[in-house]
């Protein structure tokens, strides 16, 4: 088991950031702007922290 | 969003039910609405904003309900008033209603919001959440700048408007998206970092910390700069228009110019002074260690000298070239060498001081660097004394300028009484302000550039590092996420923002220089719809009249419209967001117009938008307007006021002739109640 998990460390210490990653993200918070013009919904930073917390993980 | 039909039931002075059919075709895009003051051309006009979005923006805004209808309830009792727009929207077709019941309690209108229905129908089908589906379509933020007042739409072309013109433009073509994007993505960057403070390690830092820091202190350097450089263009234009108004003062008028011609040359010899240093600072960076090093290259240059001299050194003359000699068996000259003859013996000597090609190739680089060195130190000086020499000629010029402004001032001073003194004293405290004005714009961009190189040297070492603890590589990872979109999103807005103030621009420009002769409205970089005219080649910032401002805040929202009805058809609404069909439906079009602008602008008003409903009183319905219009007009309605004080009505404004007709704009009644005719 303790060698499965620094496996896994391994991995996922390997996480580059990406111009694809980056330009996905943007969209995904334009998305999320443009329904808060007409929704008005709060908590927009905490909904980008969530997505960037699912894409770096 | 395309108008077609809105209907007013028992809604202020409309009594009964009520229509207007606003459907217009490519050809024939204009509605006409003929009413004199008070008919209710207004009322119809926040009709449109009660409808869509529940508000109001008349006199006795609670007064919804019809007042005849009001006056038949006995008290406690209740009637509803409604507004019903019909329009369609990216081939879809609305059907908007709003009603509100109004409950009567002595002479009071009683209602709530509570009290309010509201529906929307696309394609005929209700949808759960109208009030998003009516944003989506036109936001609140954007309605005024389609529906409006001629008579205050002016006000756009002041510059305290800039906020408006840049809000408009970002919000219509969607831009403003980015810039709260990048608002939320920054906050979120700040949270991210500090849950990264809380699970470092103690005595260990991170370079996110500090970029961060820098970021924040460079945000804050750059609204300070720009707000200082808006605020001094504010200053600048202030001083030339009080400028202006002492060049038209007699007395004055020679000294103003005089000044004006001296500001200039300052202006001139500041700037080739600032050129000057520039050049001095790139030829120090560039050559100035030549100048210090000079005593040592000379120096070397003695000792490789001596070393020659010693034969321990190449003597000069190439290994290779004596022996292409001896082998030839003939000198340059043309004398036979024989071996064992005098000549070959001495070739022979030489050759045994020469060393190796490497040493000689780089004992004649050596040498070859320190006589340049030596030729250029001393044009180095050469330089910079020039630099310097000219420069104290610029100091003397600038010196003896000032001066000769000073003088000018004291005189001005002196010749100046009243109103005049006031208006010099008004402008030197302008200029001192502007001196201070500049002196932290400089401040600023430096800390600014020092801030960048910063940031710079922090993503290098943000780049370079590296974390073995993975729970803290994650949360770095997150910040650099969040950091490489906000990037990316501040450039991808600044290109756009540019993007669209230039072609907005160049609009207005075109359409305002149709109208206006002579003159040109353009937006400049701070967002202000800027009217210019052309002084000897140069174009300057120009006093205006209301009409003027008029016509270029119609250019202004036609411009709008129409390049969102580009962009639109170009299928770039998915990049700007905002872009789309939109109607102007505008209450006195003509309003401050003198009759030529009035005249003139007729011929634009079916080319500012695909749509246009203008509401006209018979003093803004010349025989020019009507000839320039009739062209492009669908319908025409009348707003037929019936009241019971008809004295206060000229008899120019009490009928209208139409097409040969003559219509009734007011008639005596009883009761005081609008109707709605429409011209066959």
């Amino acid at each position: 088991m303790p060698e499965e998990n620094n496996e896994n460390d391994i991995k996922q210490e390997s996480v580059e950031i990406t111009d694809e990653m980056i330009s996905e993200f943007i969209r995904e918070i334009i998305i999320l702007e443009e329904d808060s013009l007409y929704t008005a919904r709060a908590n927009i930073k905490e909904r980008i922290i969530a997505i960037a917390k699912t894409k770096v993980r | 969003m395309k108008l077609k039909k809105i209907v007013l039931e028992n809604f202020r002075q409309f009594y009964g039910k009520q229509e207007i059919n606003l459907e217009t075709s490519d050809e024939a895009n204009v509605i006409v609405i003929h009413g004199e003051n008070g008919a209710g051309k207004t009322t119809i006009l926040e009709a449109f904003s009660w409808c869509l979005y529940g508000k109001i923006d008349l006199v006795q805004s609670q007064n919804i309900l019809n007042e005849k209808v009001f006056n038949s309830l006995s008290d406690g009792m209740s009637s509803n008033a409604k507004v019903v727009l019909l329009f369609e929207d990216r081939h879809r077709e609305y059907l908007v209603a709003r009603t509100v019941q109004v409950k009567k309690h002595g002479n009071i209108q009683y209602h709530t919001p509570s009290e309010q229905t509201f529906e929307v129908k696309q394609n005929g089908t209700v949808i759960t959440s109208p009030a998003n589906a009516i944003d989506k379509i036109m936001s609140k933020e954007l309605k005024k700048y389609f529906f409006f007042d001629g008579e205050r739409i002016d006000t756009l072309a002041k510059p305290e408007s800039s906020k408006e013109i840049e809000n408009g433009i970002k919000n219509i073509m969607g831009i403003s998206v980015y810039e709260k994007g990048i608002k939320h993505l920054k906050e979120a960057k700040k949270i991210l970092a500090e849950e990264l403070k809380e699970i470092i390690p103690s005595g260990q830092t991170s370079p996110y910390e500090e970029e961060d820091s820098i970021q924040t202190e460079l945000d804050d350097c750059k609204i300070k700069l720009k707000n200082n450089i808006k605020f001094k263009e504010d200053k600048l234009n202030e001083k030339e228009r009080i400028s202006d108004e002492l060049k038209s003062i007699l007395e004055l008028e020679k000294h103003e110019k005089l000044k004006e011609l001296k500001e200039k040359e300052l202006f001139e010899l500041n700037e080739s002074m600032t050129k000057l240093i520039e050049k001095e600072q790139k030829l120090i960076s560039k050559d100035a260690h030549l100048a210090i090093s000079s005593d040592l290259v000379e120096e070397m240059n003695e000792f490789l000298e001596d070393k020659r001299e010693k034969g321990e050194l190449p003597s000069g003359i190439r290994e290779q070239f004596i022996q292409d000699l001896i082998e030839k068996g003939q000198c340059i000259c043309g004398t036979s060498l024989i071996e064992g003859d005098v000549h070959v013996e001495h070739l022979y000597s030489l050759l045994g001081k020469t060393v190796r090609k490497s040493v000689e190739d780089g004992f004649l680089k050596l040498n070859a660097f320190t006589n340049n060195s030596l030729t250029a130190g001393d044009e180095f000086v050469e330089k910079l004394t020039e630099i310097h020499e000219e420069k104290t000629k610029l100091t003397l010029k600038i010196e003896a300028a000032r001066g000769e402004l000073a003088d000018i001032r004291l005189e001005m001073q002196e010749i100046a009484v009243g109103s005049s003194a006031q208006l010099i004293s008004k402008r030197d405290s302008i200029e001192e302000l502007i001196e201070e004005l500049t002196e932290k714009i400089g401040a600023y961009k430096s800390k600014i550039k020092e801030l960048d190189s910063s940031l710079e040297s922090i993503k290098r070492a943000i780049s370079q590092h590296q974390t073995h603890n993975r729970q803290v590589s994650i949360a770095e990872k997150r910040i650099e996420l969040c950091q490489g979109a906000i990037y990316k999103m501040e450039e991808t807005y600044e290109q756009l923002t540019s993007m669209v103030r230039k072609k907005l621009s160049k609009k207005v420009s075109d359409i305002f220089s149709s109208i206006i002769i002579g003159k040109n409205a353009t937006i400049n970089h701070n967002f202000e719809l800027e009217i210019t005219k052309e002084v000897n080649g140069e174009s300057r910032r120009t006093a205006t009249s209301t009409g003027e401002n008029q016509v270029a805040s119609l250019a202004f929202i036609s411009s709008l419209v129409n390049l969102a009805k580009e962009w639109d058809e170009g299928g770039r609404s998915t990049i700007f967001t905002g872009a789309g069909t939109y109607p102007i439906v505008m209450d006195s079009p003509f309003g401050a117009l003198d009759t030529t602008n009035r005249d003139l602008i007729s011929k634009h008003v079916q080319a500012l938008a695909p749509q246009v409903i203008a509401f006209v009183s018979t003093s803004q319905w010349s025989v020019e307007v009507e000839k320039n219009l009739k062209p492009f007009i669908k319908h025409q309605y009348i707003l037929q006021y019936y009241n019971p004080d008809q004295a206060k009505f000229k008899d120019s404004q009490k009928s209208i002739v139409i097409d040969n007709t003559t219509y009734d704009l007011s008639v005596q009644s009883d009761d005081e109640y609008t109707k709605i005719l429409k011209i066959k």
